[in-house]
Protein backbone atom coordinates (compact mmCIF):
# COMPACT_ATOMS: atom_id res chain seq x y z
CA UNK A 1 0.00 0.00 0.00
CA UNK A 2 1.06 3.59 -0.49
CA UNK A 3 2.86 5.48 2.21
CA UNK A 4 0.58 7.97 3.90
CA UNK A 5 2.63 10.93 2.74
CA UNK A 6 1.66 11.57 -0.88
CA UNK A 7 3.22 14.13 -3.18
CA UNK A 8 -0.05 15.45 -4.59
CA UNK A 9 1.65 18.11 -6.66
CA UNK A 10 3.78 15.51 -8.40
CA UNK A 11 0.75 13.27 -8.98
CA UNK A 12 -1.18 16.18 -10.48
CA UNK A 13 1.75 17.10 -12.74
CA UNK A 14 2.13 13.49 -13.88
CA UNK A 15 -1.50 12.59 -14.45
CA UNK A 16 -3.16 15.84 -15.49
CA UNK A 17 -1.94 15.78 -19.14
CA UNK A 18 -3.09 12.22 -19.98
CA UNK A 19 -6.37 12.73 -18.10
CA UNK A 20 -7.02 15.97 -19.96
CA UNK A 21 -6.27 14.27 -23.28
CA UNK A 22 -8.72 11.48 -22.43
CA UNK A 23 -11.41 13.89 -21.24
CA UNK A 24 -11.18 16.01 -24.39
CA UNK A 25 -11.94 12.97 -26.47
CA UNK A 26 -15.42 12.85 -24.96
CA UNK A 27 -16.06 16.47 -23.98
CA UNK A 28 -15.38 18.74 -26.97
CA UNK A 29 -15.31 21.95 -24.93
CA UNK A 30 -11.91 22.31 -23.31
CA UNK A 31 -13.48 23.98 -20.26
CA UNK A 32 -15.67 20.91 -19.61
CA UNK A 33 -12.67 18.61 -19.95
CA UNK A 34 -10.60 20.76 -17.60
CA UNK A 35 -13.46 20.87 -15.08
CA UNK A 36 -13.73 17.08 -15.12
CA UNK A 37 -9.98 16.69 -14.54
CA UNK A 38 -10.11 19.34 -11.82
CA UNK A 39 -12.85 17.35 -10.07
CA UNK A 40 -10.65 14.26 -10.12
CA UNK A 41 -7.66 16.13 -8.71
CA UNK A 42 -9.89 17.57 -5.99
CA UNK A 43 -11.16 14.07 -5.18
CA UNK A 44 -7.53 12.98 -4.79
CA UNK A 45 -7.21 15.19 -1.71
CA UNK A 46 -10.06 13.38 0.03
CA UNK A 47 -8.93 9.89 -0.93
CA UNK A 48 -7.90 7.32 1.66
CA UNK A 49 -4.67 6.37 -0.09
CA UNK A 50 -3.98 3.57 2.38
CA UNK A 51 -6.52 1.55 0.40
CA UNK A 52 -4.92 2.18 -3.02
CA UNK A 53 -2.03 0.03 -4.19
CA UNK A 54 0.98 1.79 -5.65
CA UNK A 55 0.37 0.23 -9.04
CA UNK A 56 -3.31 1.12 -8.98
CA UNK A 57 -3.11 4.91 -8.90
CA UNK A 58 -3.68 5.30 -12.63
CA UNK A 59 -6.60 2.87 -12.67
CA UNK A 60 -8.13 4.61 -9.66
CA UNK A 61 -7.80 8.11 -11.08
CA UNK A 62 -9.06 7.17 -14.54
CA UNK A 63 -11.95 5.33 -12.94
CA UNK A 64 -13.03 8.53 -11.21
CA UNK A 65 -12.48 10.47 -14.43
CA UNK A 66 -14.76 8.13 -16.37
CA UNK A 67 -17.55 8.75 -13.86
CA UNK A 68 -17.04 12.53 -14.05
CA UNK A 69 -17.17 12.43 -17.85
CA UNK A 70 -20.28 10.21 -17.90
CA UNK A 71 -22.05 12.56 -15.45
CA UNK A 72 -21.32 15.53 -17.69
CA UNK A 73 -22.47 13.67 -20.79
CA UNK A 74 -25.70 12.74 -19.00
CA UNK A 75 -26.45 16.37 -18.25
CA UNK A 76 -25.25 17.71 -21.55
CA UNK A 77 -26.77 15.37 -24.10
CA UNK A 78 -29.89 13.94 -22.45
CA UNK A 79 -32.84 14.78 -24.66
CA UNK A 80 -30.69 16.26 -27.39
CA UNK A 81 -31.09 13.17 -29.50
CA UNK A 82 -34.77 12.32 -29.93
CA UNK A 83 -35.71 8.69 -29.58
CA UNK A 84 -37.64 8.77 -32.80
CA UNK A 85 -35.00 10.65 -34.75
CA UNK A 86 -34.23 8.93 -37.99
CA UNK A 87 -30.54 8.23 -38.38
CA UNK A 88 -29.70 8.68 -42.02
CA UNK A 89 -26.76 6.50 -42.88
CA UNK A 90 -25.61 7.23 -46.39
CA UNK A 91 -22.56 5.04 -45.92
CA UNK A 92 -24.57 1.90 -46.63
CA UNK A 93 -25.67 3.36 -49.98
CA UNK A 94 -22.00 3.47 -50.95
CA UNK A 95 -21.05 0.07 -49.55
CA UNK A 96 -23.96 -2.10 -50.70
CA UNK A 97 -26.17 -2.57 -53.74
CA UNK A 98 -29.93 -2.30 -53.49
CA UNK A 99 -29.99 -6.08 -53.07
CA UNK A 100 -27.72 -5.93 -50.05
CA UNK A 101 -24.52 -7.26 -51.65
CA UNK A 102 -21.15 -5.50 -51.49
CA UNK A 103 -20.71 -2.91 -54.20
CA UNK A 104 -17.72 -3.55 -56.45
CA UNK A 105 -14.36 -2.29 -55.24
CA UNK A 106 -15.35 -0.96 -51.80
CA UNK A 107 -14.93 -3.87 -49.40
CA UNK A 108 -11.63 -3.54 -47.51
CA UNK A 109 -8.89 -6.07 -48.25
CA UNK A 110 -7.46 -8.31 -45.55
CA UNK A 111 -5.30 -6.37 -43.14
CA UNK A 112 -1.81 -7.58 -42.45
CA UNK A 113 0.63 -5.97 -40.06
CA UNK A 114 3.85 -6.99 -38.34
CA UNK A 115 3.60 -7.65 -34.62
CA UNK A 116 3.76 -4.48 -32.61
CA UNK A 117 3.01 -2.17 -35.52
CA UNK A 118 -0.47 -1.51 -34.15
CA UNK A 119 0.92 -0.13 -30.90
CA UNK A 120 3.06 2.65 -32.29
CA UNK A 121 2.55 6.39 -31.89
CA UNK A 122 2.14 6.68 -35.66
CA UNK A 123 -0.69 4.16 -35.68
CA UNK A 124 -2.40 5.79 -32.71
CA UNK A 125 -2.25 9.12 -34.52
CA UNK A 126 -4.13 7.55 -37.45
CA UNK A 127 -6.68 5.95 -35.10
CA UNK A 128 -7.15 9.34 -33.46
CA UNK A 129 -7.72 10.96 -36.84
CA UNK A 130 -10.25 8.32 -37.89
CA UNK A 131 -12.17 8.52 -34.59
CA UNK A 132 -12.37 12.28 -34.86
CA UNK A 133 -13.76 12.02 -38.40
CA UNK A 134 -16.82 10.07 -37.21
CA UNK A 135 -20.17 11.87 -37.31
CA UNK A 136 -21.01 13.36 -33.87
CA UNK A 137 -23.72 10.92 -32.80
CA UNK A 138 -21.88 7.68 -33.70
CA UNK A 139 -18.71 9.19 -32.23
CA UNK A 140 -20.38 9.76 -28.85
CA UNK A 141 -21.84 6.26 -28.76
CA UNK A 142 -18.61 4.61 -29.88
CA UNK A 143 -16.39 6.50 -27.46
CA UNK A 144 -18.71 5.81 -24.51
CA UNK A 145 -18.70 2.12 -25.38
CA UNK A 146 -15.06 1.61 -26.23
CA UNK A 147 -13.19 4.29 -24.26
CA UNK A 148 -15.43 4.88 -21.25
CA UNK A 149 -16.38 1.15 -21.21
CA UNK A 150 -20.05 1.91 -20.63
CA UNK A 151 -22.63 -0.82 -21.23
CA UNK A 152 -25.15 -0.38 -24.03
CA UNK A 153 -28.02 0.18 -21.59
CA UNK A 154 -26.15 2.96 -19.82
CA UNK A 155 -25.27 4.64 -23.11
CA UNK A 156 -28.90 4.58 -24.22
CA UNK A 157 -29.97 5.99 -20.86
CA UNK A 158 -27.38 8.77 -20.81
CA UNK A 159 -27.91 9.84 -24.42
CA UNK A 160 -31.66 9.14 -24.57
CA UNK A 161 -31.37 6.56 -27.38
CA UNK A 162 -33.41 3.55 -28.32
CA UNK A 163 -31.63 0.25 -28.75
CA UNK A 164 -32.10 0.56 -32.53
CA UNK A 165 -30.41 3.99 -32.47
CA UNK A 166 -27.54 2.49 -30.48
CA UNK A 167 -27.08 -0.32 -33.00
CA UNK A 168 -27.17 2.11 -35.92
CA UNK A 169 -24.54 4.35 -34.31
CA UNK A 170 -22.17 1.51 -33.37
CA UNK A 171 -22.51 -0.02 -36.82
CA UNK A 172 -21.79 3.27 -38.54
CA UNK A 173 -18.78 3.88 -36.31
CA UNK A 174 -17.17 0.48 -36.85
CA UNK A 175 -17.80 0.46 -40.60
CA UNK A 176 -16.37 3.93 -41.05
CA UNK A 177 -13.39 3.24 -38.83
CA UNK A 178 -12.51 0.13 -40.80
CA UNK A 179 -12.77 2.02 -44.07
CA UNK A 180 -10.72 4.91 -42.71
CA UNK A 181 -7.95 2.72 -41.30
CA UNK A 182 -7.95 0.67 -44.50
CA UNK A 183 -7.36 3.81 -46.51
CA UNK A 184 -4.92 5.59 -44.23
CA UNK A 185 -2.87 2.76 -42.74
CA UNK A 186 -3.39 -0.62 -44.37
CA UNK A 187 -2.65 0.39 -47.92
CA UNK A 188 -6.11 1.08 -49.27
CA UNK A 189 -6.56 -2.37 -50.78
CA UNK A 190 -10.11 -3.31 -51.63
CA UNK A 191 -11.91 -6.31 -53.09
CA UNK B 1 -28.95 -13.14 -44.89
CA UNK B 2 -27.49 -10.46 -47.16
CA UNK B 3 -24.04 -8.93 -46.77
CA UNK B 4 -25.60 -5.68 -45.60
CA UNK B 5 -27.60 -7.50 -42.93
CA UNK B 6 -24.60 -9.54 -41.80
CA UNK B 7 -22.29 -6.52 -41.58
CA UNK B 8 -24.92 -4.59 -39.62
CA UNK B 9 -25.34 -7.40 -37.10
CA UNK B 10 -21.57 -7.74 -36.77
CA UNK B 11 -20.71 -4.06 -36.39
CA UNK B 12 -23.66 -3.18 -34.15
CA UNK B 13 -22.56 -5.83 -31.67
CA UNK B 14 -25.74 -7.88 -32.00
CA UNK B 15 -23.88 -11.08 -32.82
CA UNK B 16 -22.19 -11.06 -29.41
CA UNK B 17 -25.47 -11.76 -27.63
CA UNK B 18 -27.29 -13.44 -30.50
CA UNK B 19 -29.03 -16.77 -30.09
CA UNK B 20 -27.80 -20.03 -31.56
CA UNK B 21 -29.88 -19.83 -34.74
CA UNK B 22 -28.83 -16.30 -35.58
CA UNK B 23 -25.18 -17.13 -34.97
CA UNK B 24 -25.56 -20.23 -37.13
CA UNK B 25 -26.87 -18.22 -40.10
CA UNK B 26 -24.20 -15.58 -39.58
CA UNK B 27 -21.56 -18.31 -39.63
CA UNK B 28 -23.07 -19.78 -42.77
CA UNK B 29 -22.93 -16.39 -44.47
CA UNK B 30 -19.28 -15.98 -43.50
CA UNK B 31 -18.48 -19.36 -45.00
CA UNK B 32 -20.00 -18.34 -48.30
CA UNK B 33 -18.89 -14.70 -48.56
CA UNK B 34 -15.18 -13.91 -48.82
CA UNK B 35 -15.68 -10.16 -48.45
CA UNK B 36 -17.71 -10.54 -45.26
CA UNK B 37 -15.16 -13.04 -43.96
CA UNK B 38 -12.40 -10.49 -44.58
CA UNK B 39 -14.40 -7.69 -43.01
CA UNK B 40 -14.97 -9.84 -39.92
CA UNK B 41 -11.26 -10.61 -39.56
CA UNK B 42 -10.45 -6.92 -39.94
CA UNK B 43 -13.15 -6.04 -37.40
CA UNK B 44 -11.44 -8.27 -34.83
CA UNK B 45 -8.17 -6.45 -35.47
CA UNK B 46 -10.02 -3.15 -35.18
CA UNK B 47 -11.21 -4.27 -31.75
CA UNK B 48 -7.63 -4.99 -30.67
CA UNK B 49 -6.48 -1.67 -32.08
CA UNK B 50 -9.19 0.20 -30.19
CA UNK B 51 -8.24 -1.52 -26.93
CA UNK B 52 -4.59 -0.64 -27.47
CA UNK B 53 -5.59 2.94 -28.26
CA UNK B 54 -7.68 3.09 -25.07
CA UNK B 55 -4.69 1.88 -23.06
CA UNK B 56 -2.61 4.54 -24.81
CA UNK B 57 -5.12 7.23 -23.80
CA UNK B 58 -4.91 6.00 -20.22
CA UNK B 59 -1.13 6.05 -20.47
CA UNK B 60 0.78 6.57 -17.24
CA UNK B 61 3.61 9.08 -17.24
CA UNK B 62 6.88 7.64 -18.47
CA UNK B 63 9.41 6.76 -15.77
Amino acid sequence: MLAQKMDFEQLARDFRPPMLRFAQLHLPRREDAEDAVHDVLTAMLATDWSKVSEGGIRTYLFGILRHKITDRLRHKYRGEIACGEVFEDDLDDMLFTTRGHWSTGVAPGLWSSPDGQLETEQFFAVVDLCVNRLPPKPARVFSMREFLECEAGEICNVLGLTQADYWQCMSRARKQLQLCLNQRWFGGRTS
Amino acid sequence: MTCKEYIFKLTSGQLVDAGLIERFWAGQHRLMCRRCRTFTTNDEKLGKAVRAYRAHLDGAPKE
